[in-house]
């Protein structure tokens, strides 16, 4: 899966809706082609597990399609890689290689208001070991990320469902 | 003239040293101040300009002079521009709750405690036969603090305008002068300042102007700490133009914003996720698109998406249709599985007005959370679904009543 990046992913969203919608697109297709379940039986609990169980893989393959396609040059995007890979090799350990070097700036005075640091930490991925202002860089891009996923995810479904 | 404009010059120099924006402005202020009012007149330059700005100062809030005057020498001003000088600081106090006024007087008194040494002095502007630039060894030596002293000294400062507390500030500038003279220790007031200027940040706004000294670049502990928290504003201020709803009132409000943000957007990730199910056989043509980049592949994708539409449409409907009449539960999760779901006729009619869209529409509704203009529908289609629903027996989660009629 090799996209020539000509410009700098990090400044050109449009380039990462590409890169992203040809991935996740082949995700797909390759978790259909693996499936090969054509219509949802609502009634059976194996159906509901089964299409619970598809959400999971669809939402992993977004997530994992967005990180290969911004790259390894940010931290959130590695720690999403280093998760799935993971993952794959062993199925029960997450990722726990990334959260043991804790590098914080101790300052209490300031941003551990009320633990939204902690928080915010918990939701970007790898947002454990870096300290407070990196972690705002990261976040800053990982909001760009999403948001072009959120797009790009939305028009294929708009495309594939009408 | 050069001199003092000189001195003031560097004073705006050492404004990147202040700990705060607002002390630096202010700072800035105060530099403008005297400019202006020695814009005003010519006179000689006098042996040590503190004289005359002393002049200024002490014609102005009472008659008591200050007390440590009387060392130097009088000054060889003459007295109508100091009185012009003097009217205008008073109106600059006035206006400004005396906060530059007091500036101007701190600093003044503290260099005049530090003319013991005149190695240490704290500010360039009221020695004139002092180096313009702010000597950043001399704050090094201050490690000695009179802590109390010099809070006593901003606080007395913080009490209200200047014609208030005329005598008070001298009064606690007393102590810390002879204090500072008693140690010779220069920057003393400096790094003291971070303690007034911590407290002086939790007081009220026209408090904290007065507080910060230059003196925070003894720390580099205070440096770096400066540095990161500037960088940690920047880092919000560009995320508060990612994030909407961003009017930074605060730095943990808008950090709850951020969260909210990123939450929000992978629950729309999972929920579009959710809504892959139907997918299957439309995201080929997609994909062979893609890596073609859209070169033929245009035709074979709509006529393969029109083809499902027409398809998915009624067969939806009908399935919506009948899971409503067992079970609302199910239906509704039928619908959301496919990144739709029930809406009054209304509301889909003022969407659609309001985007004027007239594309094909994802059967019966909007999808979840499509804020796009590709949703609804034309008015039929919502007909539809609400007729649908009113079959299945009334639609709970239907604000209006549901109508057949074409609005």
């Amino acid at each position: 899966m090799k996209t020539a990046n000509c410009k700098n992913p990090h400044t050109n969203p449009t380039s990462i809706k590409t890169r992203f919608a040809l991935r996740f697109l082949r995700a797909i297709n390759n978790l259909n082609n693996n499936n090969n379940s054509t219509t949802p039986p609502l009634n059976s609990h194996s159906a509901a597990a089964d299409k619970r169980k598809r959400c999971r893989a669809i939402r992993a393959a977004a997530y994992a399609s967005m990180a290969s396609a911004v790259g390894p040059n940010k931290a959130w995007s590695r720690a999403v890689l280093r998760k799935i890979r993971n993952r794959m090799k062993e199925t029960i350990k997450k990722s726990t290689r990334a959260g043991t070097a804790t590098v914080r700036e101790s300052n209490p005075r300031n941003e551990l208001s009320f633990g939204q640091e902690n928080e915010l930490r918990e939701l970007v991925p790898g947002g454990e070991a870096m300290d407070f202002c990196r972690l705002l860089n990261e976040t800053g891009h990982y909001i760009q990320c999403l948001r072009a996923q959120v797009q790009v995810m939305r028009k294929i479904l708009h495309y594939s469902s009408t | 003239m050069q001199p003092v404009s000189r001195e003031f010059g560097a004073m705006n120099n050492i404004n990147p040293l202040l700990n705060h924006h607002q002390i630096s402005s202010s700072l800035q202020e105060i530099g403008q101040l005297p400019q202006m009012l020695m814009g005003s007149s010519h006179f000689d330059p006098p042996t040590s300009h503190d004289d005359f700005l002393e002049q200024i100062l002490s014609s102005v809030p009472s008659a008591s002079s200050f007390p440590w005057a009387d060392d130097h020498a009088p000054p060889q001003m003459e007295e109508q521009p100091a009185a012009v000088l003097a009217s205008k600081l008073r109106q600059h106090q006035i206006s400004n709750g005396a906060l530059k006024a007091l500036m101007l007087q701190q600093q003044l008194l503290l260099s005049r405690g530090l003319a013991a040494s005149p190695d240490d002095c704290l500010l360039p502007m009221p020695h004139g036969d002092q180096n313009d630039v702010v000597d950043g060894t001399s704050f090094k030596s201050a490690n000695l603090v009179n802590d109390a002293t010099v809070k006593a000294l901003f606080n007395g400062n913080f009490t209200g305008s200047l014609s208030q507390t005329s005598n008070q500030p001298h009064e606690h500038f007393h102590h810390p002068q002879t204090q500072n003279l008693g140690t010779g220790v220069g920057g003393s007031a400096a790094p003291a300042a971070n303690q007034p200027a911590a407290s002086g940040s939790s007081g009220g706004a026209p408090r904290q102007k007065v507080r910060a000294r230059r003196g925070q670049a003894t720390d580099p502990h205070s440096i770096a700490e400066r540095l990161r928290r500037e960088r940690i504003a920047e880092r919000m201020k560009s995320l508060q133009e990612l994030v909407p709803n961003a009017n930074k009132t605060d730095k943990a409000s808008m950090l709850d914003e951020i969260i909210d943000y990123v939450k929000f957007l992978q629950l729309q990730v999972k929920v579009l996720s959710m809504s892959r199910l139907g997918g299957a056989a439309a995201v080929a043509p997609l994909v062979a698109d893609m890596s073609s980049e859209g070169r033929s592949g245009n035709g074979t994708q709509t006529a393969s998406t029109s083809n499902i539409k027409d398809g998915g449409m009624t067969v939806t409907e009908h399935q919506v249709a009948k899971l409503m009449e067992e079970d609302m539960g199910s239906a509704m999760q039928y619908l959301q599985g496919k990144g739709l779901c029930l809406m009054p006729i209304s509301l889909a009619t003022a969407i659609s007005t309001a985007t004027s869209h007239s594309r094909k529409p994802p059967a019966a509704a909007n999808p979840l959370l499509n804020g796009e203009a590709g949703g609804p529908t034309s008015p039929s289609m919502s007909v539809l679904t609400v007729q649908s629903a009113t079959i299945g027996g009334g639609e709970p989660s239907l604000k209006d009543a549901p109508s057949v009629s074409q609005p």
